[in-house]
């Protein structure tokens, strides 16, 4: 069944390729760029660039191979095409190879996998300072970034891990990392205002505006959504709502860069988002503040030397409301969180030779997580007071021999734990540490112009966070959220990767990916409960997760272009102590997931961007004995986008977004449910 | 089912639609369309405050309907309008590319050497004729010479970024 299913999926992916050499009268041997629209071939290459830009035939016109992972970029013209970039920045990466999203919902994070391991083995990150994946991801607004850069296989060396003690805990870049890169370069005057409704009587304002006065770049943006939302919970869920779960997101945001000397530059990020609602039901409202700060300075001291300094702040305030659910609907009390951390970095690149870069550094966090309980007298009670902190230091040398770029690289870790509170009283142990030395090498041999094999190695470790150590729920008969676990040990794991990269020609990338992922002690998250929703935390003994990712990308034409892949996943624990978990599969781990794109340029400036993904099979936990199974769906979406008006002074376009075209209302774990067929209309105006 | 037929009959009709309609432009040409582009960003004129900068073409109508394609498309983002044909008037030009013979090219640059008018010119002598940029090849890449005698003469301010990547004569 399944191999029909590649098979099938590989025959649909290749059909237009045996179409374009049937019918095409262009050779698809000139360059790329050539088949760049001119607004997006300008926007493409730098003055600089334009310089370098090869026209002959010959040769490939952008050729960077000069880093040893595989990394996949997606731009603004893609999150355009997306259209779901309203709400959570993991949507983007949604057809990306190796991942799965599962959006849960529009109030809740997402959830989902990243190269057969759990979404936090790949940490996300803000301008290459760590960010939490899981509520940075829903607060801040895409319209910041230039591009997100997907690093894919082990960088445990230049980046360290997230501290957060919320969510699915901390993060580590076991896996891979996913950088979102704000904008940078800006050298004109613009201006962007958004306004739609979609379903759920959903309405949406976007205003951004950027400008350049004389060393002094900055953008500001503001995006405003309210919505009645609908049910999005499973029947006699813990999720099920007597009324529309109503929500309002604001979001504020802007950044400064001043270029202090030809040499030095300062810039300033801030992110503030107010997401206010409730999940359906009279007690169960929700009150979450997140703001996001990134300082960065960048210094180039010579033509070898640079330096870069960052500092950041990611302050999360959480708040539900509880009630009595199954019982009756009546207020029972109310949870607060607040998590504060700060992450600060300091690297130094070093060029010498001939293309060869020495990288050293050191980084830290700290965190603060707080949380309490008012009860429906107003009684206040203390739930987690929690502290931690980490240092790093790191050094890597990336050499180029010839075709051959190696890349070896070391890194010391500590990270400590102060509990001062733990589900609501004092732990006998009031303090954890660990000390870690992380390795990674890497190597891209450039067999030819275009074709490039790659390997990749690293070690990397989790601590089990406090939610985890702790858990959040002081009545386990009623209360929904994490069961403690105060047996927890840390995890270590090693990542590999080896794949290659074929540019076929200068329109279409061939790419394949094989990794194999090994965690000793992991920690991995159970469902144990879904009325009342409760998981929980366990080391499982070690698990493996290995697998294949295949790529294709092809610009046919000016006018049309499609991608496809497919990720093929085998996961399993090895647990002796715990028969039950013995030979699982990791939760949340699709054994594959496909993905097709098209993107069409018609008449009268329409263009046309179709995605189907299928979701394989999964689970939503290792106990083979009360898991329950997941997946098995298409997803088909869809995007129309026609230019009504366009001059010099500015341009108008009108948006339509189709979402799970096919109505598929599947089941998500923890009594998630898709509320299936939705549509958003737009309209776009840029001056 | 039927929304895969449904969904398969819409793709198909789109890729065909968009077959039909594609439209080629030589690499040639945009990145001599993306010089000019950039030009206006790191050239100052006097005396020209919020107006629109405006580009003339001269002798190459693919250059200037893919400059007026980019002008249309930028939706104000940078206000540059376009102007080709053989009928222009250099003292209306911020920019102004000739290519065209000798005689036309030497014509169209005396009147344009009166004003504060970038000249541009992929011309093999354009410099010696007074221009102030020539677009060369060089290994198979485009580059651009800036004569700075002929700057001198004008009261253009152009940026020391610009200046940098030039071949400077």
């Amino acid at each position: 069944m399944l191999l029909s299913r590649i098979t099938s999926f590989f025959v649909v992916a290749f059909y237009p390729l045996t179409l374009l050499s049937a019918q095409s009268p262009n050779p698809i041997t000139k360059g790329y760029l050539e088949l760049l629209p001119i607004d997006k071939f300008v926007d493409a290459l730098s003055l600089e660039e334009l310089s370098e830009v090869i026209v002959t035939d010959t040769k490939i016109a952008q050729s960077v191979h000069s880093v040893t992972q595989n990394i996949q970029v997606i731009d603004q013209t893609e999150f355009e095409r997306l259209g779901k970039n309203r709400r959570n920045l993991a949507e983007l990466l949604q057809y990306t190879s190796g991942q799965f999203v599962n959006i849960l919902s529009r109030n809740d994070a997402n959830w989902g996998s990243y190269a057969g391991l759990g979404a936090k083995y790949n940490t996300y990150m803000l301008d290459g300072l760590p960010m939490d994946s899981f509520v940075d991801a829903m607060s801040l607004d895409p319209w910041a970034f230039e591009r997100v850069e997907v690093q894919k296989g082990p960088a445990s060396i230049l980046y360290s891990n997230y501290m957060s003690m919320d969510f699915a805990g901390n993060e580590a870049p076991l896996a891979g990392t996913t950088n979102f890169i704000l904008k940078d370069k800006i050298d004109r005057q613009m201006s962007r205002l958004q306004l739609g409704i979609g379903s759920y009587s959903t309405q949406n304002a976007r205003a951004y505006h950027q400008d350049k006065k004389g060393d002094l770049s900055y953008f500001v943006g503001a995006n405003l959504e309210k919505s009645n939302y609908t049910q999005y919970g499973e029947a006699l869920s813990w999720l099920q709502t007597v009324n529309n779960p109503d929500y309002q997101k604001t979001k504020l945001y802007g950044k400064m860069a001043y270029d202090v000397s030809p040499n030095q530059k300062v810039s300033l990020f801030f992110h503030h988002t107010d997401h206010t609602g409730d999940t359906g039901r009279v007690y169960r409202d929700f009150d979450h503040r997140y703001e996001t700060l990134n300082l960065k300075y960048n210094a180039k001291l010579s033509d070898a030397l640079e330096l870069q300094i960052q500092g950041g702040l990611r302050d999360y305030t959480r708040q539900f409301v509880n009630d009595n659910y199954p019982i009756d609907l009546s207020y029972t009390n109310t949870d607060h969180y607040r998590q504060t951390i700060v992450p600060v970095d300091a690297t130094l690149n070093y060029k010498h030779g001939d293309g060869n870069v020495l990288t050293l550094g050191t980084d830290a966090q700290w965190n603060h997580f707080k949380s309490y309980r008012t009860d429906a007298l107003l009684a206040i009670s203390s739930q987690n007071d929690v502290k931690a902190r980490s240092n790093g230091l790191f050094l890597q040398e990336k050499v180029q021999l010839g075709e051959w770029i190696v890349r070896g690289g070391v890194r010391y870790n500590h990270i400590r734990h102060d509990y001062t509170l733990l589900g609501g009283v004092t732990p006998e142990d009031k303090e954890a540490s660990w000390f870690h030395t992380l390795w990674n090498i890497g190597a891209r041999w450039n067999m030819s112009p275009t074709f490039s094999w790659y390997a990749n190695s690293g070690t990397s470790f989790m601590t089990p966070s406090a939610k985890q150590v702790g858990g959040t729920i002081t009545n386990p008969l009623t209360d929904s959220g994490q069961l403690s676990n105060a047996s927890l040990q840390s995890e270590f794991g090693m990542g590999n990767d080896i794949g290659f990269e074929w540019h076929a020609n200068e329109h279409l990338q061939y790419g394949m990916r094989f990794f194999y992922n090994k965690i000793k002690d992991a920690i991995v998250d159970s469902v144990i409960k879904t009325s009342p929703s409760q998981s929980q935390s366990f080391n499982a003994g070690q698990t493996v997760a290995r697998g294949v990712e295949l790529d294709m990308k092809h610009r046919v034409e000016e006018t049309w272009e499609y991608f496809a892949n497919f990720t093929y996943t085998n996961t399993h624990v090895e647990e002796s102590q715990h028969s039950d978990s013995d030979g699982a599969a990791i939760p949340f781990v699709p054994n594959y997931v496909a993905n097709i794109g098209i993107t069409t340029l018609l008449p009268w400036e329409v263009t046309s961007s179709g995605y189907i993904q299928y979701v394989g099979k999964y689970y939503d936990s290792t106990s083979k004995s009360s898991r329950s199974e997941f997946g098995n769906y298409p997803l088909i979406n869809a995007k129309l986008q026609k230019n009504i008006l366009r001059n010099s002074e500015y341009s108008i376009n009108a948006l339509v977004e189709l979402n799970n075209i096919a109505d598929r209302r599947y089941v998500m774990p923890w009594g998630f449910i898709d509320p299936g067929f939705n549509a958003y209309a737009s309209v776009l105006v840029t001056f | 089912m039927i929304y895969w037929r449904t969904f398969f009959v819409w793709m198909g009709l789109t890729v065909f639609s968009s077959i039909l309609y594609a439209a080629q432009n030589p690499l040639e040409t945009k990145i001599k369309a993306a010089y000019l582009y950039n030009f206006t960003k790191f050239v100052d004129w006097p005396d020209k405050k919020g107006k629109a900068i405006q580009i003339c073409v001269t002798g190459d109508d693919s250059l200037g309907k893919l400059l007026e394609d980019l002008a249309s498309k930028q939706g104000g983002q940078e206000k540059f309008t376009v102007i080709s044909g053989s009928k222009i008037n250099p003292a209306e030009c911020q920019i102004l590319y000739l290519n065209g013979s000798n005689r036309e090219v030497d014509t169209l640059l005396n009147s344009a050497k009166e004003q504060n008018t970038l000249t541009v010119s992929d011309n093999e002598h354009f410099s010696e004729r007074g221009g102030i940029i020539t677009l060369f090849w060089d290994n198979g890449k485009i580059r651009f010479e800036i004569n700075l005698l002929a700057v001198s003469k004008t009261n253009l301010k152009i940026s020391s970024k610009l200046l940098e990547l030039a071949k400077i004569r």
